[in-house]
């Protein structure tokens, strides 16, 4: 049997199957073969597929926006949460599902549109005018090369265009308007009565087997949770760079060594008149230029007006119109002579005609700021502070390796690694899964804290790392499983709730039972006074109303039917307190726009034109979202 | 090879250009001038677009300074020359939006008439027909105002659609239409919208539905 598989293999089958085989790796190769390209994929969006690359620089923009807005409350853990990641690659498919619809849809974006655009954006001008070595500058700053900027700023272009025209073209009518202030200013008269379950609470009687079973049936709202108790030490940056010793020595040879950084230095402005008398031109003509230029100095000396002069004469069209202005002068970037007349001069002085390979010049310094040098003591916290941290960061590192060593090796106690280390260990409260304060809040420390094997084991935690570049390592010091309480300490507690469910629901049953004698012909405030009830009398009370009224019992009776003729409308309402109450609608009296509270409405116009304007946009892109066919890979995210 | 049977093989050459040369090279000519005439369209289509573009920036630019004489100078530039682009059909829903502000109905409703029928892209065309009706039911034009509602698609804007039928509907004293048209609008707008309150309050107003 073997034998003829073997000779058939080295046969025409091998042949065929080895033909098989090569047509898939050759078309999709070997690494496609076993993977499957749904690996490198976050998403796909009718076809387009979202890279993981794209997904990563997504999330970190998302995460560093909300460090940004969130500041100091900042909780990266908050952002570590499927929810949070299936957000932003939800971002990203809607991202490119307008891009797309945009560009179905014809809108498109001309490349003398995109230059204008570019001109005119306010970060690539010096000066109010576009520069285009800042342009160059500012995209390698960024790592981008000009043709993906070009190509990325289109696009983003052409989505604005597409998201236009919703929010600024929205109609908000009269009619409109006036039916939402209306509703808004709407004021309803009724009267109540309210049902306390106080009044029957004496009359119930609740038998120990109805304790017993509400025991028994919830018993995990009378169990306590789980919790744990540590002891802890800390290194952290701030701490290490507040307890670092620097002398007034060292903040002195710090400011002598790095005098650069506290000094602007000196900025000359200067203007210039060439003379062109290239190197390659005959005696005559240089002569000729020198002549000329010593002239125009002549005419300078006698009182004339440099910049009229330079209009007149420059042969340097880039800087003559502008009177000879050659702004801020940069080391470099003039010819060598050039530069030394410009810093041999005093403000206001004009040198001497300068010869370089383009003429003669004439340089004038119109303005010259000497250089600045912050005092001492003006930067003196800031360096304090700077070197600090400086030498914080310098013992970190090896504080840290120590640390880590320390609680690992000398695992049954946290007492030898702060010793070494110069800390304190410090004892948190007991706290749940849920997390305590301070140090116990940290994710990951309550989650080595309940660490099941360390807890068994009595050991130290390896050394965590915390969000804030801190370093801490705990040690369970007591642990309490969840417990159920013994019945005996939460019987009377059952018993209260459950007298008062009962006493709430012969409340609503007596409120019923009014109802139905109002809905048969009573009169609300006889039916009161008969039963010992207060009567709350009528009144016109607002939607918005929330002084002396419970919430329910308002939004019943804006819920309610309206009155027919002289009939009030009755309803009732569970109120907050637990109260049953029962209510008489005699008028609904609708808000006049006209007379309308300003901000009542300027709050309805402002719902409305969102609503009838750039709400329609979000309509509009959730349809696009309907419509596609997206993927997403949750276990890539 | 022999010389008679290569003049042979000449003269049958010759005989077939002369039955099927002219044929070929029509064909040739127009397969090619097809093609450049589709590779120009192409172009044209783009230069155009590319144009509107530009004039919609202004026109938006005209609307952002409240030039509305701008606004209506760029705007029926782009309406009459550019209507195939999407950028006409925004371009009518602003100009209505302009004359609207100075209290020119017609002027308005012929904006959005013209984005109803003529816009190239869906949405506008939706839009515009939603606010042609709202109009229509501001000036008092219930049937008209339905009319438009009623037997369109309402194309990824159900919630404002079903909003406004409510409203026509009420306005008509078609209360128990009106609540139906209204639960609908409620069902179809996003949760997360602050307009969530004002619609149920639209709706609760109407109080409970009778039992017959």
């Amino acid at each position: 049997m073997l034998q003829s598989i073997r000779e058939k293999v080295e046969g025409w089958i091998a042949t065929l199957i080895l033909g098989l085989i090569t047509v898939p790796f050759a078309l999709w190769g070997i690494n496609s073969y076993f993977e499957g390209d749904s690996k490198i994929n976050v998403a796909e969006v009718d076809g387009v597929k979202i890279g993981v690359d794209a997904y990563r620089g997504s999330l970190d923009q998302q995460r560093r926006s909300a460090q940004q807005m969130l500041g100091k409350n900042f909780n990266p853990g908050l952002l570590d949460t499927p929810e949070f990641k299936t957000h932003v690659a939800e971002l990203l498919v809607q991202e490119i599902l307008v891009g797309k619809a945009a560009r179905d849809e014809g809108y498109q974006v001309g490349d003398s549109q995109l230059v204008q655009m570019i001109r005119q954006d306010p970060s690539f001008q010096r000066d109010g005018q576009f520069s285009s070595e800042m342009y160059q500058a500012l995209l390698r700053r960024s790592g981008m090369a000009p043709r993906a900027f070009e190509a990325r700023l289109r696009d983003d272009l052409v989505k604005r265009q597409f998201a236009s025209g919703f929010g600024e073209s929205a109609l908000i009518t009269n009619a409109d308007l006036a039916a939402i202030v209306g509703l808004l200013e709407q004021k309803r008269v009724f009267g109540y009565v309210t049902l306390s379950p106080d009044k029957f609470t004496a009359k119930i009687e609740i038998t120990p087997a109805a304790v017993e079973a509400q025991y028994a049936g919830h018993s995990d709202q009378y169990t306590r949770p789980e919790r744990v108790r540590v002891e802890y030490l800390v290194l952290s940056p701030a701490e290490l760079a507040r307890k670092v010793k620097v002398g007034e020595d060292d903040l002195r040879k710090a400011y002598g060594e790095e005098i650069g950084r506290f000094s602007t230095p000196e900025q000359r402005r200067a203007s210039h008149i060439l003379v062109a008398a290239p190197a390659t031109a005959d005696a005559a003509a240089q002569q000729q230029a020198l002549a000329k230029i010593e002239d125009i100095r002549k005419q300078l000396m006698a009182g004339a007006e440099f910049a009229q002069l330079a209009k007149q004469h420059s042969e340097d069209v880039g800087s003559a119109a502008a009177g000879g202005d050659l702004g801020l002068i940069e080391r470099g970037l003039f010819p060598p002579e050039f530069e030394q007349a410009v810093l041999a001069l005093k403000a206001g002085e004009v040198s001497k005609p300068v010869r370089s390979k383009d003429g003669y010049h004439l340089v004038k310094i119109t303005s010259l700021k000497p250089e600045q040098r912050k005092p001492f003591q003006e930067v003196r916290a800031a360096l304090d502070k700077e070197l600090r941290k400086r030498q914080a960061d310098e013992q970190l590192f090896e504080m840290s390796e120590r640390l880590r060593t320390l609680v690992y090796e000398q695992a049954d106690s946290l007492k030898p690694a702060a010793e070494a280390l110069g800390l304190r260990v410090e004892q948190t409260d007991w706290f749940t899964r849920a997390g305590g304060s301070g140090l116990a809040a940290d994710r990951k420390i309550v989650d080595a804290a309940f660490d099941p094997e360390l807890r068994a084991q009595g050991r130290n935690s390896n050394a965590i790392d915390l969000s804030d570049n801190s370093l801490a390592a705990i040690r369970v010091l007591g642990h309490e499983p969840a417990t159920l309480k013994p019945l005996a300490e939460v019987r009377a507690g059952i018993e209260q709730t459950l007298r008062q469910q009962a006493a709430r629901d012969q409340a609503a049953k007596a409120g019923e039972a009014l109802l139905a004698a109002l809905n048969a012909g009573g009169d609300l405030e006889a039916l009161a006074k008969q039963q010992g009830l207060s009567y709350h009398p009528p009144q016109a009370y607002a939607r918005s109303q929330a002084k002396g009224i419970d919430p329910n019992l308002l939004e019943a009776v804006f819920k309610a039917a309206r009155p027919q003729g002289d009939m009030p409308a009755y309803g009732t309402a569970s109120q907050l307190n637990g109260a049953y109450a029962v209510f008489a609608l005699k008028r609904v009296e609708p808000g006049k726009p006209e007379q309308a509270d300003p901000s009542a409405k300027q709050q309805a116009r402002q719902l409305l034109s969102e609503r009838r304007g750039a709400g329609l946009y979000g309509d509009y892109r959730g349809s696009l979202r309907k419509q596609a066919a997206v993927k997403i890979n949750p276990d890539k995210l | 090879m022999d010389p008679y049977e290569h003049a042979d093989e000449t003269e049958r050459l010759k005989k077939w250009w002369k039955s099927y040369g002219p044929a070929l090279i029509l064909g040739i000519a127009l397969g090619s001038a097809a093609l450049g005439g589709l590779k120009y369209w192409q172009y044209h289509r783009a230069k155009q677009a590319e144009a509107a573009s530009q004039l919609y920036e202004q026109l938006t630019e005209n609307f952002q300074r409240r030039a509305a004489a701008g606004v209506d100078e760029t705007g029926s530039k782009l309406l009459q020359d550019y209507a195939s682009t999407p950028y006409a059909g925004k371009a009518a829903l602003i100009m209505a939006k302009v004359h609207f502000d100075k209290s020119d109905i017609p002027g308005a409703r012929r904006h959005l008439q013209w984005a109803m029928d003529k816009a190239s892209e869906t949405a506008t065309r939706q839009i515009a027909r939603l606010r042609l009706a709202r109009l229509l039911l501001d000036q008092g034009e219930l049937d008209p105002a339905l009319e438009l509602v009623s037997d369109a698609d309402p194309a990824g804007f159900e919630a404002e659609h079903q909003e406004l039928k409510g409203d026509i509907l009420l306005a008509k004293g078609r209360t128990d239409e009106a609540r139906r048209a209204y639960r609908a609008a409620l069902d179809r707008l996003s949760k997360d919208s602050p307009y969530q309150r004002v619609l149920a309050m639209k709706l609760d107003d109407l109080g409970p539905e009778k039992n017959p």
